[in-house]
């Protein structure tokens, strides 16, 4: 964050860290055994915003955040980059922030397994690290075997671009690749999966790109479901920006993928079969594979939690936040990751206080773009009820249909400052 | 609670709302834990980059009016139903937080 540096600012600072340096040889005395520790495995929206949150908690809890690579590239925005209109380099992130201005340790390496008993986390390189509270924030990972044909290496011919980096960008080269009067096919796999408003957002600004650059091709949505998030105003959308660009074939119609092949850059569904230019499968999700493992994903392949702190259902002091988790009502997107995490967060400082763990607030706020200029968004405040998370009576909206240019231009820039904003909360 | 009262309640809950369960009587958030959730569209602590309104330091009636109007005159785009979830107590006390921040932390 960047402001103005003024004399009071510093005299305001001096003052701070007298009372940060007598604090800290209080502690030396007062607190030695009371020093917590929590390990945090994934610095994902989730797991970055957890570390930070649990170090404005409490100073005392020394935080530790296991990352596998040093950058970040935020599914957030990633539509942008796969539809030309942003670099890669505009939705990566490092971690210096967390550790420079919160003093999260950042531990770059791969977390292969835990010892819920011993309360430790073993890493890769053989270093093992103990923990009080674990955090294990590990997003979402494939299952392949659910879509025959599909796999790693198909992946690098028909990309899923559901996690953010490489895929990205190839994407991005395809569509760029793709000749004029070519069909660009998105599968759409069986909710729940991350970000449920990102497929439609990403074909509709594939449509954006197309218009201008190869007007006489399509895009068909090959969907397992029979409805999605904001669909009234993205189907006016489509109506208004790109008429007869976008075809949507729902699950009841025969939509859902069944089997693809690489080969052919085709997608068969009950329905028959379908040949793309570029073949976008969005494959079948599941909790990231690290949870089966620690033993905290259930049946259905996400994880159990309670609602007030995120402690797994069925390990003691783990704690499963972000996509991970069976959130109740609230969606897998990085905005419920923001916010299930600052209740985590505040739950284990109340627990490693030995205080009571109080209500918890959640707020998801998402945005799609439609087009650059054309926004929709899905907005509400959950709470914890009888029967998990759900939105508070009347506090939960979807974007107003037969809005004006204006209005929708406004709800685009929103879409950038929650993306700023939400991009500052979590990581710096 | 009579079994009887808790059945009606129960009907009223699911014939008005099929899709919302009934908060928990008890819920009773922090201010803090609710102040903290506005950080992902206005920055931690209200400090907020770029277009979004800053909250951090602002007199508490301005931005309490602000909310109240969102609330009542559904206004603000996705301010309006987020702001149905707080009483007018709950907007109070959010404000009267971004008020009372300590400069030092900014």
């Amino acid at each position: 964050m960047e402001r103005n540096f003024t004399r009071r600012d510093f005299l305001s600072m001096a003052a701070a860290g007298a009372v940060v340096s007598l604090g800290g040889f209080g502690r030396a005395f007062a607190q030695s055994s009371q020093d917590k520790r929590v390990v945090v495995i994934g610095g994902g929206f989730a797991g970055a915003t957890c570390a930070k949150y649990l170090r404005r908690a409490d100073p005392a809890i020394q935080v530790t955040l296991v990352e596998r690579q040093r950058n970040y590239v935020t599914p957030p925005s990633s539509n942008l980059v796969v539809t030309g209109l942003q670099p890669l380099s505009a939705i990566t992130l490092g971690y210096d922030k967390l550790h420079l201005n919160h003093g999260v340790k950042v531990v770059y390496g791969n977390a292969v397994s835990i010892d819920p008993a011993g309360r430790k986390v073993a890493l890769e390189s053989g270093e093992t690290l103990s923990y009080d509270r674990l955090v294990v924030a590990p997003g979402i990972d494939f299952k392949y075997a659910a879509l025959e044909g599909y796999s790693e290496q198909a992946a690098l011919v028909m990309p899923h671009a559901w996690k953010a980096g490489p895929q990205t960008e190839l994407l991005r080269r395809q569509l760029e690749q793709m000749p004029n009067g070519g069909t660009v096919i998105i599968t759409v796999p069986p909710a729940p999966f991350r970000c449920p408003p990102g497929p439609y957002e990403r074909a509709s600004l594939i449509a954006h790109y197309l218009k201008r650059s190869k007007p006489k091709s399509k895009v068909l949505i090959l969907d397992a479901n029979d409805g999605f998030a904001a669909q009234e105003g993205f189907m006016e959308a489509w109506q208004a920006l790109y008429p007869g660009m976008i075809e949507w074939v729902p699950g009841s119609k025969g939509g859902g993928a069944t089997k693809v092949d690489a080969r052919s850059l085709t997608v068969s569904t009950r329905a028959g079969q379908h040949r793309g230019n570029v073949v976008n499968v969005i494959p079948p999700q599941k909790a990231g594979d690290f949870v089966d493992k620690a033993g905290l994903s259930d049946e259905t392949g996400w994880c159990p939690v309670d609602a007030g702190s995120f402690e797994s259902i069925r390990q003691k002091g783990i704690h499963v936040i972000g996509d991970s988790s069976i959130a109740g009502k609230l969606p897998k997107s990085a905005a419920a990751a923001n916010s299930e995490a600052k209740v985590c967060a505040a739950a284990i400082a109340s627990l490693l206080a030995e205080r009571p763990v109080g209500d918890p607030s959640f707020v998801n706020a998402c945005y799609a773009l439609a087009s650059p200029t054309y926004g929709l968004s899905i907005a509400g405040v959950y709470g914890r009820t009888v029967g998990g998370i759900a939105p508070l009576p009347g506090a939960f909206g979807v974007s107003p249909l037969k809005q004006s240019a204006k209005y929708r231009a406004k709800e685009a820039q929103d879409a950038n400052g929650w993306y700023q904003n939400i991009v500052a909360d979590s990581f710096t | 609670m009579r079994p009887t009262t808790r059945f009606l309640l129960l009907c009223t809950c699911i014939f008005t709302q099929p899709f919302i369960y009934p908060a928990a009587a008890s819920a009773a958030p922090s201010t803090e834990m609710m102040a903290n959730t506005c950080a992902m569209c206005h920055g931690t602590d209200g400090k907020a980059l770029g277009k979004m309104e800053e909250l951090y330091g602002k007199p508490a009636n301005k931005i309490a009016d602000e909310l109240f109007e969102f609330k009542q005159e559904n206004k603000g785009r996705v301010m309006a139903p987020l702001m149905k979830a707080y009483t007018d107590e709950q907007i109070r006390m959010i404000a009267k937080y971004f008020e009372s921040l300590p400069p030092k932390k900014r």
